[in-house]
Formats: structure tokens, C-alpha cells, sequence
């Protein structure tokens, strides 16, 4: 296990280099010139650009370059945000923690709509309860992130005036208040996984329903929800728990759209305001720490997943 | 080719069209695509007014209007005429990436899985880099350094959608490489190309076909999704997600900009999954457990 577990870190270290590569080409991947893109048309004279280009050590060789950011990625420089003239890294750190906030947020909402709807449906099959479950699911999947928080801020925001509409609500206004700017944008977010996960407990449990071992169970005379929560379930949410585990990444990407919506301050509106404003370090940064948190995640599922079910042996 | 043979391909794919056609989600959806493809192909002869033609006099008129059948935006713009014009670029963008992301997936899938040794560990390693960043975060930016535009929008989207089916192609060479007829192909002294293109691809195709239909949405979504940040497509050109941003600037005053193009992204998406379901289902039902 421990073995596996060494393997595994060490099958993540070309990951790391391909990533830290690619976020350090950004700047160099640029047609034409990515310093005078920065400095706009107006500032971008030649003094100005020879100046930003030895800042940011274009003058030198590719090898050079990288080398340069990888020794100061080491020691957590991310370079300086060419609009606020702040290390990349400062605003990074203040912003991660709402994004953490609200993908876990998104995550509990998606688990806690899903794992019993799936249940239910598949319990229940071919009844209403199935057909509502289903043609739901199919419609989380394909309701972009955006128009469905659009949608609701219509509704309940304009319409009805329930919630908040945007930001997190000021910082001493209480638990309550900021619950309630965390509630629509967790939604938006959650529902494309809460629906791939209904459709994946459904079709587990439904799997898992089929087994001898359930059909022991039931000639045993065990009472149907025993076997359906004991013996069913059980085996089902493996599946379940993996897919989560590797779909819980990609709330990162979703984060982007629903924090620009929602004007939720984390650093998925930092990326999309570094790219406007052509904010280059900070592009490289928020990347960055997309990637990184998307590896660890899968890591921590992958060895997690191992845990749970001896079975599994990667080799 | 002899005649029995035929008669089976014909056969065959009778069975594929009957089961397709049993599911009724599939064929709404494909009567859907048919309709918004009708649209796209049409557009210029069915859309009632000039997607571009501004009336400042007559901003944000109600569906139903006289001569607006779904109303004017916020520069009194037909909504319905900018959407069907708007379903060629979606429908585009859509067929587009999936093209590039499957043949560029396709050929790595199959050289990594024909060769194995280093090859192969090449190709796993980028594949793996690229599905360690969230896709949309990667996509925002190469489209931030490259500049929006339709054409860079379908580049940068099939670039970086290749590997699911690299991944794909992969798994299915790896498990035909040591079938009888390859061997035989080898023994008779076919090329490597050869049988890579001509033995192998043509029996790992089916689940290139259906992945790439569920993919369609998924490049729709994700060109809508940027369209929408203001990375993609730009306005005034109608794409779907670029109307949507131009609409949500209005989102107290008026609704109908938004409803409208958001409910098209929708319903597309929505028939590509209804029929990429039913072809799955039809062409190969075992395919359900291995793409999920």
C-alpha cells in the first residue's frame, strides 16, 4: 500500500513540470508581443517595453525563463500583478478561501440532492418518482451553469426578492446573511454534478440490485429497505464516491462562471479580471492554483479510493 | 465485397436504426437537431429580419410584438432573427471541435496504443496534464493570449478536447492488438500504417462515434460558456452565450433578452444528449459502462 501510495506521488511529478510549463510559456505563447499587449497601445513605447520585458526576463532563453519561475514558484513568488503592482501570490491567497467555501458548499448540495434522489428512483423504477429523476438529471446536464443562475436570480432575486443577488454580503453582517448569498450560487454550481451523480446512483443501485448477494438477502426474508440501504447501497456508492471525487475538480473550472455571475469574490473572478485586463502574472497564478488543487484532489481521491476498497490495486 | 456480406452490414445497421428509433427521447431530440439545423442552413431565408439591423426607436419591445415575434434586445434587434442566425455558429463551433478533437484524439490514441513503450508513456503524460486543468480554466487562457474569435474559439476548444478520446482509442487498440486479424495483417506484411488505419481504426470507431456525439454538446456548452465571459464569440455577431452576456447587463429591466438564447443553448444541447443517448444505446449497449 505504501508502495502504491510513493507510485502514485511520484507518477505526479511530469504532471507538475507539464503544468508549471505551460503556465510559464503563457507569457512567451503570445503572438505578436505579449509586453506591449499588457502596456496597451498607449503606454507601449519602446523604453517601456524593453523595461517590462527584462522585469519579466523575456530577454533571456526559454530554458532561463523557466528555470527563473520555477526558483521563484518555489518560493511561493508568483510575480507581481502588472495592474495593482501586488505579488500575484497575496491576491491569490486573500481570494482561495471563498472559492473553497463555495465549491464545498456546491459539493454538499450536489450529494445531498442526488445520493436520495437516485436512491428513490432507482428503488422505485419506472414509477413517477423514476421519471421525474431522470428527465431532472437530463436537464442539469444540459442547462448551462450560466443560464440557470441567470434564471434564478430572476426569479428569486428580482421577482420574488428572496435572496441576495451578488457578492457575500458585508462582513459583519452574521452567519445567516452570508448563507444566504452562498445559497444560489452553490445551486448553480452544484447542479451539473448532483445531476451526473442521480443518474450514477440510480444506475449503481440498480446494478448492485441485480447481485446474488441481494437476492440471498431477500430469501432470507430481510426487510426490503435493510436490503436496500444495507446491502444495496453499500456497494453502490463506490462508483459514487469515485466519480464525486474526480468530478469535484471540475467545480473548480464551473467557479469561474458562477463567481462572475453571482460576483462571488474568489479567485475564479480574479482570473476572468486578470484575462480582461490582460493581467498576465496573475493569468500564470490563477492557473496555477487551478491546477495544482485539480492534482492534489485527484491524489487525494485515488489513494482514498484505494483505502476504501481493498480490492483496487493500480498497477 | 460479397453479397452475404452486405446483406449483414444492411441488416445491422436496420437493427441500429430500429433500436434508435425505439427510444422516444432519441427521436425528439433528433427532430430537434433537424429543425435547429434547418435553421442554421437556412438562416438568411427563414430568419424574418437582418440579425444586425438596429431600430434604437423600438428597444426591448415584448414577444409578440407586431413584426417581433419573440420581441427586440436593447437595440431593438429582432431576438429572433439573431438566434436563428445564431444556431449556424453554435452548430458549427459544436461540429468543428469535435472533428479536430477526434481525429487529433484518434491518431494519438492509436499510435500510443499500437507502439506502447515510450510512445505510449509520452502520450499518457500529456493526456494526463491535460486533464489536470480544469478545462475551462486552460481554455480562458490560451483564448485570453490568442484573442477572441470564432475561429481561435473552435482551435483552442478541439485543442484541448482531444485527450478523452486519445484515451478512448487507446484502451480499445491495446485490447485488439493481439486479435488473430492483426496478427495475420502483420504476417502478410502489412505497414504499421496499414493496420493501424485500415484493421484497427474501423473496428474502434463506434465508440469514437457516439463519445463524439455526447462531446458536441459539451464544445457547445463550453463555446456558449465563453462566449458568455466575454472571451469567445463577440458581439454583435449573435452567439448564443454572447447574447446572453449582452442580456444580463439589462437582467432588472428586461428578461426576454435572456430567456430566449439561454433556452436555445438548452434545447440543443438537450437533443444532442437525448440522441447521443439512443445511439449509444443502439450501437452498442455494453459502450454505457465504459464512457461513463
Amino acid at each position: 500500500m505504501g508502495k502504491y501510495i510513493v507510485r502514485r506521488l511520484l507518477a505526479t511529478i511530469p504532471v507538475l513540470i507539464g503544468i508549471t510549463f505551460i503556465t510559464s510559456a503563457m507569457v512567451s505563447l503570445a503572438p505578436g508581443d505579449a509586453v506591449k499587449l499588457m502596456l496597451g497601445s498607449e503606454t507601449a513605447n519602446a523604453a517601456n517595453v524593453e523595461r517590462l520585458q527584462k522585469e519579466l526576463g523575456l530577454d533571456r532563453p526559454w530554458y532561463e525563463q523557466y528555470f527563473r519561475y520555477m526558483k521563484g514558484l518555489l518560493k511561493g513568488d508568483m510575480g507581481r500583478s502588472i495592474v495593482y503592482h501586488r505579488p500575484a501570490a497575496d491576491q491569490i491567497k486573500e481570494k482561495l478561501g471563498n472559492t473553497v467555501v463555495l465549491a464545498i458548499s456546491s459539493a454538499i448540495f450536489a450529494l445531498v440532492v442526488s445520493i436520495p434522489l437516485g436512491v428513490l428512483a432507482a428503488a422505485k423504477r419506472r414509477s413517477w418518482v423514476d421519471y421525474a429523476a431522470t428527465t431532472l438529471a437530463m436537464i442539469g446536464v444540459s442547462l448551462p451553469g450560466f443560464y440557470l443562475g441567470l434564471l434564478m436570480i430572476l426569479l428569486f432575486g428580482v421577482k420574488l426578492g428572496w435572496l441576495p443577488i451578488r457578492g457575500m454580503g458585508a462582513t459583519d453582517a452574521g452567519l445567516w446573511a452570508y448563507l444566504r448569498h452562498l445559497i444560489m450560487p452553490s445551486i448553480t454550481l452544484g447542479s451539473a454534478l448532483a445531476a451526473i451523480l442521480t443518474r450514477l446512483t440510480r444506475s449503481s443501485v440498480l446494478e448492485a440490485l441485480s447481485q446474488d448477494y441481494v437476492r440471498t438477502a431477500r430469501a432470507k426474508g430481510v426487510h426490503e429497505k435493510m436490503v436496500l440501504y444495507k446491502h444495496a447501497l453499500r456497494n453502490a456508492l463506490l462508483p459514487v464516491a469515485t466519480t464525486f471525487g474526480l468530478q469535484f475538480g471540475s467545480l473548480l473550472g464551473g467557479a469561474v462562471i458562477t463567481e462572475t455571475i453571482f460576483s462571488w469574490p474568489g479567485i475564479g473572478m480574479l482570473a476572468v479580471n486578470a484575462v480582461k485586463q490582460r493581467d498576465i502574472p496573475v493569468i500564470q497564478g490563477t492557473t496555477l492554483v487551478f491546477a495544482l488543487s485539480f492534482v492534489l484532489v485527484t491524489l487525494a481521491v485515488d489513494i482514498l479510493y484505494m483505502l476504501i476498497d481493498p480490492r483496487i490495486r493500480y498497477e | 465485397m460479397s453479397k452475404e456480406a452486405t446483406s449483414t452490414i444492411r441488416s445491422e445497421f436496420a437493427h441500429v436504426v430500429r433500436v434508435f428509433f425505439r427510444h422516444k427521447l432519441g427521436v425528439v431530440g433528433l427532430v430537434m437537431l433537424i429543425v435547429f439545423a434547418g435553421a442554421a442552413v437556412f438562416a438568411p431565408a427563414v430568419a424574418p429580419r437582418d440579425p444586425y439591423e438596429m431600430d434604437l426607436a423600438s428597444p426591448f419591445l415584448p414577444p409578440g410584438s407586431s413584426g417581433y415575434i419573440l420581441g427586440t434586445d436593447n437595440y431593438g434587434r429582432d431576438i429572433l432573427s439573431r438566434l436563428i442566425h445564431g444556431s449556424r455558429i453554435s452548430l458549427l463551433i459544436g461540429i468543428v471541435v469535435v472533428s479536430i478533437a477526434t481525429v487529433i484524439g484518434s491518431v494519438l490514441g492509436l499510435v500510443a496504443g499500437y507502439y506502447g513503450g515510450f510512445i505510449d508513456n509520452l502520450v499518457m503524460r500529456l493526456v494526463e496534464v491535460f486533464y489536470s486543468f480544469p478545462f475551462l480554466i486552460l481554455v480562458i487562457g490560451v483564448m485570453a493570449i490568442l484573442g477572441p474569435s470564432v475561429f481561435n474559439v473552435m482551435i483552442v476548444l478541439g485543442l484541448v478536447s482531444w485527450p478523452l478520446y486519445a484515451r478512448l482509442v487507446r484502451a480499445q487498440v491495446m485490447a485488439l492488438k493481439s486479435e488473430d486479424f492483426v496478427k495475420a495483417a502483420g504476417a502478410l506484411g502489412c505497414s504499421d500504417a496499414r493496420i493501424m488505419f485500415r484493421h484497427i481504426l474501423p473496428n474502434v470507431l463506434t465508440p469514437v462515434i457516439v463519445s463524439a456525439t455526447l462531446g458536441i454538446p459539451g464544445a457547445i456548452l463550453s463555446s456558449a460558456s465563453l462566449g458568455f465571459l466575454g472571451f469567445g464569440v463577440q458581439p454583435p455577431t449573435p452567439e448564443w452565450g454572447a447574447m446572453v452576456s449582452e442580456a444580463k447587463d439589462f437582467i432588472l429591466l428586461n428578461s426576454n433578452m435572456i430567456i430566449w438564447p439561454g433556452m436555445c443553448i438548452f434545447l440543443v444541447v438537450l437533443s444532442f444528449n437525448f440522441v447521443g443517448d439512443a445511439l449509444r444505446d443502439a450501437l452498442d449497449p455494453r459502450l454505457a459502462k465504459q464512457l461513463n
